[in-house]
């Protein structure tokens, strides 16, 4: 039994939709409630915080998953990507009060030592070090737009998706660094040994977002 | 209260026991196909190890300064210190030479993983070329697993020699992408490329959006030939399919094309092992070459390393305890010892019980899940189950 995992959360009817438009049965999905293992015909779904799914599936727990390019790349789990859906469509990041924009239109070495605030650690680091600049991060998972107000970060580091909780508390974006949305991941070894029986199912994923799918959308 | 830094740890209880039997097992079937124990240093100069290993390898070293002042690393790839072993020790006339382990290796994990260190059984077979050590090997691989109960694990068998053939008449940007890509797992990244870059003819990209998609039992070989077959064999997968399909392992082979693991420390055929076909990842092995060019020889290899724990829990460790409990009263301890030998002499397992009060030894040996009690003090054994008596001579019929 092929068993795929969903995040919960914002992005949730999105994979439905696409897991509906791939032709798999969705019944009992759209009616998950508080279940987080749906079992569905001749596949099981297993329902979880986006920031888990990349656990479920490089453990084997999976074979195949939605998840968001933010949560893969975050996660650095051994995964494979399958495909980019483009579903769920948003982007990460640098966002701060605009005078800070003046400093990133400067020498790195003015960023030097940033606060940065972001529930995205091992990205935030990643992206700013491929710039030559060593940033401290500050953990925060919510309200991180807070974090440049309160005098805790000198910006922030997330996913925007309209720019209007940002322009709500005074931030502007000051660089955008990489687009996301949902991709369908699968582990190596789920690959390796039982493609038989999920190739029908990338394919079908496949052939439904190839074809700009009947409800297709675009977050921005 | 820690007692081990994070991502090691002590292992003891049933997994250990199961562990220990694994090695045994294995070691001993490699050493009857005539394979050498080696036991390789815990620390690798650095420089070596970082000449040699692929750069996602290089990452996950630990490194560290020997008190001497060497740059070394802890241990991170024992097919290393088996090269240098070989360089020192032995004459090219004396190839092929065999050799097998069972040590730790030392990385830093991906996440979610957090071991720092994993204990690592396998082979080498150095200075062979050609299909008959891979063969020699993987059957000896699936030998082992067999000899450890493990008759549905499953190898996923690559040629990493595949990959640079297809990509030979690619620009050599768009090559060294797409490879980066495939050994990244970044498929859709791969297609993207494949489907959009210039300089690839359209023959090219029809071959190459397939190549990741050719993967299943070895019928898939037939199918894969008329697709990638022109640019490059595949008569050394089919030759090893076929040999271990003659060993009785047809069932347990899987063909996976678009597998390349390492390119450029693997050259020729690779493979994956798993318990089972839904089961976890043993371990892994291939063929190599330009790791022996460093240590003055000239020729290839080929190996394995299965994970000690893995295969362990993938035997499910039960809890097997002693069937016998022995106690002697105000005998003196040798009479316990003497008979305990006979015991250890017919391979029944035993504990001594110390304890001065026969019932609380009694009851401590029902605690413990032991068959037995054994008083030697008035000359009688007890099955603990059922209160039966018996002689003490007579316990091991009765096991």
């Amino acid at each position: 039994m092929p068993v795929i995992a969903l995040p919960t959360g914002r992005s949730f009817d999105s994979c439905v939709e696409i897991i509906q438009g791939a032709g798999l049965p969705v019944g009992r999905l759209k009616d998950a409630g508080r279940n987080l293992v749906i079992d569905e015909g001749e596949y099981r779904f297993l329902m979880g915080k986006p920031s888990d799914i990349p656990t479920l599936v490089s453990q084997g727990v999976a074979d195949l998953a939605l998840v968001g390019s933010d949560v893969t790349e975050e996660s650095d789990a051994d995964l494979t990507e399958l495909l980019d859906t483009g579903r769920g469509r948003c982007y990460m990041a640098v966002a701060g009060p605009e005078e800070l924009a003046r400093r990133f239109s400067g020498h790195a070495s003015s960023l030097m030592g940033l606060r940065v605030g972001t529930k995205y650690q091992r990205t935030a680091r990643r992206t700013f070090a491929a710039w030559g600049v060593q940033i401290r991060t500050l953990y925060l998972n919510g309200s991180v737009e807070l974090a440049p107000a309160l005098g805790l970060a000198d910006c922030i580091f997330d996913i925007v998706q309209t720019g209007g909780t940002l322009r709500a508390n005074g931030l502007a974006v000051i660089k955008r660094t990489a687009e996301v949305s949902l991709r369908l991941v699968a582990g190596f070894g789920a690959l390796q040994l039982r493609w038989g029986s999920l190739r029908s199912v990338v394919e079908a994923v496949e052939d439904f977002v190839s074809s700009g799918g009947e409800n297709g959308e675009n977050a921005d | 209260m820690n007692i081990t830094p994070r991502g090691c740890a002590s292992i003891g209880g049933e997994l250990a026991r199961c562990m220990e039997e694994c090695r045994n097992k294995t070691m001993g079937m490699f050493a009857s196909y005539g394979y050498n124990p080696f036991n390789p240093a815990e620390f690798q100069l650095l420089e070596g190890v970082m000449k040699n290993l692929p750069r996602r390898r290089r990452e996950r070293i630990i490194s560290l300064n020997s008190p001497f002042g060497d740059p070394c690393c802890m241990r991170a790839d024992i097919t290393l210190s088996a090269l240098s072993y070989m360089a020192l020790h032995y004459a090219p006339e004396e190839f092929p030479l065999r050799l097998c382990y069972a040590d730790r290796v030392f990385a830093v994990p991906r996440p979610p993983r957090e071991n720092l260190e994993d204990t690592q059984v396998g082979v080498e077979l150095l200075g062979w070329e050609g299909i008959g050590s891979d063969v020699e090997v993987l059957a000896l691989l699936m030998k082992a697993l067999d000899s450890l109960g493990l008759t549905e694990s499953v190898i996923v068998l690559g040629d990493s020699s595949i990959v640079p053939r297809l990509f030979a008449n690619l620009p050599g940007n768009i090559a060294d992408q797409l490879v980066e890509r495939l050994q990244n797992g970044e498929y859709s990244a791969y297609c993207r490329i494949v489907n959009g870059a210039d300089g690839i003819t359209e023959a090219d990209r029809e071959i190459l959006s397939k190549l990741p998609k050719l993967k299943g039992p070895d019928e898939i070989l037939d199918g894969a030939e008329e697709i990638v077959g022109s640019r490059t064999p595949l008569h050394s997968l089919r030759e090893i399919c076929s040999s271990l399909e003659h060993l009785g392992y047809r069932d347990r082979v899987r063909i996976d094309l678009g597998f390349i693991r390492d390119l450029g420390y693997y050259r020729g055929p690779i493979f994956n092992v798993y318990a089972s076909g839904d089961g976890g990842f043993l371990g892994g092995g291939g063929r190599y070459e330009g790791l022996l060019s460093d240590v003055r020889f000239s020729c290839q290899a080929v190996g394995f390393g299965l994970s000690l724990r893995e295969l362990a829990l993938a035997r499910r460790p039960e809890a097997r305890p002693a069937r016998v409990m022995i106690w002697s009263g105000n005998l003196s301890p040798s009479e316990s010892l003497r008979y305990a030998s006979g015991l250890a002499e017919r391979g029944i397992s035993f504990e001594i019980s110390w304890n001065p009060d026969d019932l609380e030894s009694r009851n401590f040996a029902v605690s413990r899940g032991c068959r037995w009690w054994v008083n030697l003090r008035d000359d009688y054994a007890v099955d603990v189950s059922t209160g039966g008596r018996t002689r003490p001579d007579s316990v091991g019929g009765a096991l």
